[in-house]
């Protein structure tokens, strides 16, 4: 069994070829819609992680994260035929399952500090260092917590999984328009938080005294 | 590029210019003399604040440790691996011997609804006779005249 840790997610599917033994996603996808359980595996261990990630940031806890990826997994089990590579990447279409079932959940988000989400926290760093990453992370999870879910959905896109804006429109079924205002109102917000703890100022000087 | 835009697309994308989208790189790249640190004292903040605001958000990314990421993988291909629970149909329990009863008496009551109504018994012509044979042998001689006899 490959071990997850040992993967770059983003680099297999885009990457590699058939050729080296590692498939496309497309290739994989197709068994799935067959029937094969292997092929599965191999698309869960590759993209778990991130979807994990995904919905953690915008479902805010480490619970729902892990019930929503789990479902989004058994969605793509249930209906890998419906999948059309011709519309889109299969990450897209794995991270639209992602949000809308984040959306669809409609209790209040808890958004954790990932410390409290079973992280493990780098032992290498300085006392200060990590006091004031703890304290970003309040203010962060503070900010998130405030903010509409589908704002969270594209801060979490855009900043935590790294896709481009378009991608990530793409993702929330929207126009990349769209996509940025929710994100110019997200980041906004956020901004307004982390000053008014003292984060950031509104110059831009670091506050807590850490290296940039 | 306007100030405003530039602001604006600070505010939604960040500092990280590459992170632009493709046709607003290529506007800022074409005209940005006027959107520099060095011109305006007013852009310099912003970007120092775009930049504080990215890092910071860099570092909150949610990590996952590997071994969540293998728990929740395992449930998944455990689910996926359990037998489908088999739904009997609903005639299923015909075959139990509750069923069978069941099943017999209904069959048993349709197919007295379906037989056709019995004709009334005709009256007895001859009272006492010895056997069904000595009956219809009576009827028979009872409607003859004595010559025909």
């Amino acid at each position: 069994m490959i071990t997850i840790g040992d993967w770059d997610v983003a680099g297999v599917s885009k990457d590699m070829d058939g050729a080296g033994g590692v498939e496309f996603d497309e290739t994989l996808v197709r068994r799935v819609a067959s029937g094969s359980a292997p092929a599965f595996e191999v698309l869960i261990r590759r993209h778990m992680r991130r979807t994990i990630a995904l919905a953690q940031g915008i479902s805010g806890n480490a619970g729902d994260a892990d019930e929503i990826a789990q479902e989004a997994f058994m969605r793509v089990w249930q209906h890998a035929g419906r999948w059309d590579p011709d519309k889109g990447q299969f990450t897209t279409w794995l991270y639209r399952i992602v949000v809308n079932l984040c959306l669809d959940r409609r209790r209040r988000p808890q958004w954790l500090p990932m410390e409290t989400a079973g992280d493990v926290a780098d032992l290498r760093e300085d006392a200060p260092a990590v006091i004031a990453r703890k304290e970003h992370q309040r203010a962060v999870a503070k900010a998130m917590e405030s903010i509409p879910a589908r704002q969270r959905a594209a801060v979490s896109l855009f900043y935590f999984q790294e896709l481009s804006g378009r991608e990530a429109a793409e993702v929330m079924g929207i126009k990349p328009a769209a996509f940025e205002q929710l994100l110019f109102r997200a980041r906004r917000a956020i901004k307004a938080e982390l000053m008014a703890r003292g984060v950031i100022s509104a110059d831009g000087v670091i506050s807590d005294g850490v290296e940039p | 590029m306007t100030r405003e835009t530039f602001l604006r697309l600070l505010d939604a994308y960040g500092a990280d210019v590459t992170r632009w989208p493709d046709e607003r790189q290529h506007e800022f790249l074409q005209n940005s003399s006027g959107l520099t640190p060095a011109v305006s004292v007013e852009v310099a903040a912003a970007r120092r604040n775009a930049e504080e605001v990215d890092r910071v958000l860099n570092a909150c990314a949610p990590l996952v440790a590997a071994r969540r990421v293998d728990a929740v993988a395992n449930r998944v291909l455990q689910q996926i691996t359990e037998p489908i629970p088999f739904k009997k149909p609903w005639w299923a329990k015909l075959w139990r011997p509750e069923g069978a009863i069941l099943a017999g008496l209904a069959l048993g009551g349709l197919a007295t609804l379906m037989l056709p109504p019995t004709p009334p018994t005709p009256p007895s012509v001859v009272q006492g006779s010895q056997g069904a044979q000595g009956s219809i042998d009576s009827l028979l001689l009872a409607d003859m005249s004595p010559l025909e006899r």
